[in-house]
């Protein structure tokens, strides 16, 4: 009886220890050839070129971004004299504002993304309102409750200015004589506000046409700058280029939770399904059951979204569009039916992800924590159907610190020289 | 190559569906047609939208022209559809229809499903694509 007792203990021993050798041994092999497919496939060593580039003429171009640079930061356009783009997009919280909803004139319904990295993405906005991100920069500035100012003050504000002027015409050519206060009101555009939109109408269509033309450049100049803005490689990216050379070296790069919480990622979590590409995102549209902020008025996402940019005279079909192919099949097969829009947001990057909470939305969450509980017991939609139904995911407590120490991997700087990160004034 | 329409998960090459000469055909769920599939693109693109072409049979052989057809289709593991609604509307004489739109977010498992109404009757043939 004892012996027995004895042997198996040993045998347990013996067994422990060779597992423990095990893994060791193994610690940089421990994934298997589709794990390893995915894991290239996310480094950002596999990014492509933006999609900008093909439809924005200045997007190369540095005269440009000098101008866009300027612009982000330029608080005259806005109607208060107070509200830039760096407003909200804040360098030093890599271009976010830390609040749960975003604060212009008025309050915005949706929090502030970042815009590092985003010129990446086919969608712009977290309901893919726009399609390109020059288009993106336009609307901020006519929106009633951002910068709350029109075409028309944007673009005498850059007139008037020698500095800006000069770079305009650098990247665009001669910019025609705006003087004419009867052609060219100070105040004009398509806007809600009543004085502006009223002079708006009265300009002859082909000087509304020469004033939206530069305001266009004037947005294009901007994609410029935030072009500049992508993410530098993170610790992961470090890790995923070890791992394809094979190297042992990859275990050292990330720690042992950290590889636990890249598997369940990978695995177990499911993040990979939407999550996925170099920037962590496949920026297509899903429904995840985020609470509404708004328990009277719900926030339909993706639904409004591709009715607005359908509606847009600045979409991929407009003759703004640089691109001599204007390829727009994008929009040619969208999805327009209300029980595959409705309630979907566009997949977020999880690039820098520790330093943009509150998360969701409309920041519906604090952290990262809250994210991951989220996932684990998804509420209820209460619009349009859950694309998270079908797969519940159990994950412990550990589990769930390991996925959140994951996500920490991919913190990186901005892949930017220091003077794109801060004021030009 | 002829797989049943309900072919299971396929672990063949990368070169499945790639171009004419890599085209799957299956029969339709009734045996009755021959679906024959293949993508225009070679390499099958990721995350970029491109045209597949269809070739309707029936049991002799014979083209099956005009006909009303509709694709869905995407990763039932994922539970998501396609990230674009795909239309068949150009027919191609010889049988052959242009199936155009498709787009694939990630490599993985996908289904291709079409329907095809004649004779009053449904006509289902659904392929599984594995991409590389
Ligand atoms: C009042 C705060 C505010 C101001 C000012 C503002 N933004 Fe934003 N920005 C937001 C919010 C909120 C969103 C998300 C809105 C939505 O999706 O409906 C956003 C979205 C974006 C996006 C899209 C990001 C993505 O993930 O798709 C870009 C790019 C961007 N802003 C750039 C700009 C530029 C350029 C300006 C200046 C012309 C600007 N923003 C001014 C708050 C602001
Ligand atoms: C079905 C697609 C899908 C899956 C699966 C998925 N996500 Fe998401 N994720 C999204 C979408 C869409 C949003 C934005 C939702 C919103 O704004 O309401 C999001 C938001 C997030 C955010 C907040 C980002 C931000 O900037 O606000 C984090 C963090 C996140 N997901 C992590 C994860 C993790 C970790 C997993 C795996 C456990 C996961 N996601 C699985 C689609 C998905």
């Amino acid at each position: 009886m004892r012996k027995r007792v004895l042997t198996t203990f040993s045998g347990i021993v013996i067994f422990l220890c060779t597992g423990i050798v095990f893994t060791q041994a193994n610690d940089a092999v421990a994934w298997n050839e589709a794990e390893r497919a995915s894991i290239s496939r996310l480094s950002i060593h596999a990014l492509g070129e933006s999609p900008e580039l093909k439809v924005n003429r200045v997007a190369k171009d540095a005269k440009a971004a000098e101008l866009g640079h300027h612009l982000f930061f330029d608080t005259r356009l806005s109607i208060n004299g107070k509200v830039a783009c760096a407003s909200c997009h804040l360098p030093e919280k890599y271009f976010t504002d830390g609040r749960k909803t975003a604060k212009g004139i008025n309050s915005v319904n949706r929090n502030a993304p970042t815009v590092v990295g985003i010129n990446h993405s086919n969608w712009l906005f977290l309901d893919g309102r726009t399609d390109s991100l020059w288009s993106q920069a336009m609307q901020p500035l006519e929106n009633e409750h951002e910068h709350g100012t029109n075409r028309s003050h944007v673009v005498h504000v850059v007139y008037k200015d020698k500095k800006l002027h000069q770079l305009y015409e650098a990247s665009f050519g001669a910019m025609p004589d705006l003087l004419n206060k009867a052609r060219f009101p100070e105040q004009a555009g398509p806007v809600k506000d009543r004085a502006a939109s009223y002079a708006w109408q009265n300009m002859k269509k082909s000087d509304q046409e020469i004033i939206t033309g530069i305001f266009v450049n004037l947005a294009k100049a901007i994609a410029a700058y935030e072009l500049k803005l992508n993410p530098s490689p993170a610790r992961f990216d470090h890790f995923a280029q070890a791992l394809e050379k094979n190297e042992a070296k990859a275990a050292e790069i990330l720690n042992k939770q950290e590889r636990a919480g890249l598997k369940l990622f990978l695995n177990k979590g499911k993040c990979n399904i939407c999550h996925n590409g170099p920037m962590f995102s496949d920026f297509s549209f899903h429904n995840i059951a985020t609470p509404q902020l708004n328990a009277k008025k719900y926030d339909w996402g993706r639904y409004k979204g591709v009715n607005k940019l359908l509606r847009s005279k600045f979409n991929c079909r407009s003759q703004y569009n640089d691109d001599p192919e204007k390829n727009c099949d994008e929009i040619k097969y969208i999805i327009r039916k209300r029980e595959h829009t409705i309630g979907l947001f566009r997949t977020p990057s999880l690039r820098n992800i520790t330093k943009t909470a509150p998360y969701m939305h409309a920041g519906q969450y604090k952290t990262l924590k809250e994210v991951i509980d989220h996932y684990v017991d998804p509420p209820k939609t209460l619009v349009g159907t859950s694309d998270l139904i079908p797969f519940p995911i159990d994950l412990t407590k550990q589990e769930k610190q390991q996925l959140e120490a994951f996500l920490g991997t991919l913190d990186s700087d901005i892949d930017a020289a220091q003077k794109w990160l801060t004021s030009p004034h | 190559m002829l797989a049943s329409a309900n072919n299971t998960e396929s672990k063949n090459s990368k070169l499945e569906y790639a171009g004419k000469e890599h085209a799957v055909a299956i029969l339709s769920e009734s045996g009755n047609y021959r679906f024959t599939l293949y993508s225009k693109s070679v390499p099958i693109p990721l995350k970029r939208i491109h045209s597949w072409i269809l070739k309707i049979e029936d049991k002799s052989g014979e083209p099956v022209s005009q006909a009303k057809l509709f694709v869905n289709g995407g990763m039932p593991a994922h539970r998501h559809g396609f990230p674009t609604k795909p239309v068949i509307k150009k027919y191609l004489g010889n049988g052959e229809y242009l199936v155009e739109g498709i787009k694939f977010t990630m490599p993985g498992f996908w289904e291709m499903r079409f329907t095809m109404n004649v004779n009053r009757q449904r006509e289902r043939a659904i392929f599984k694509i594995t991409l590389h």
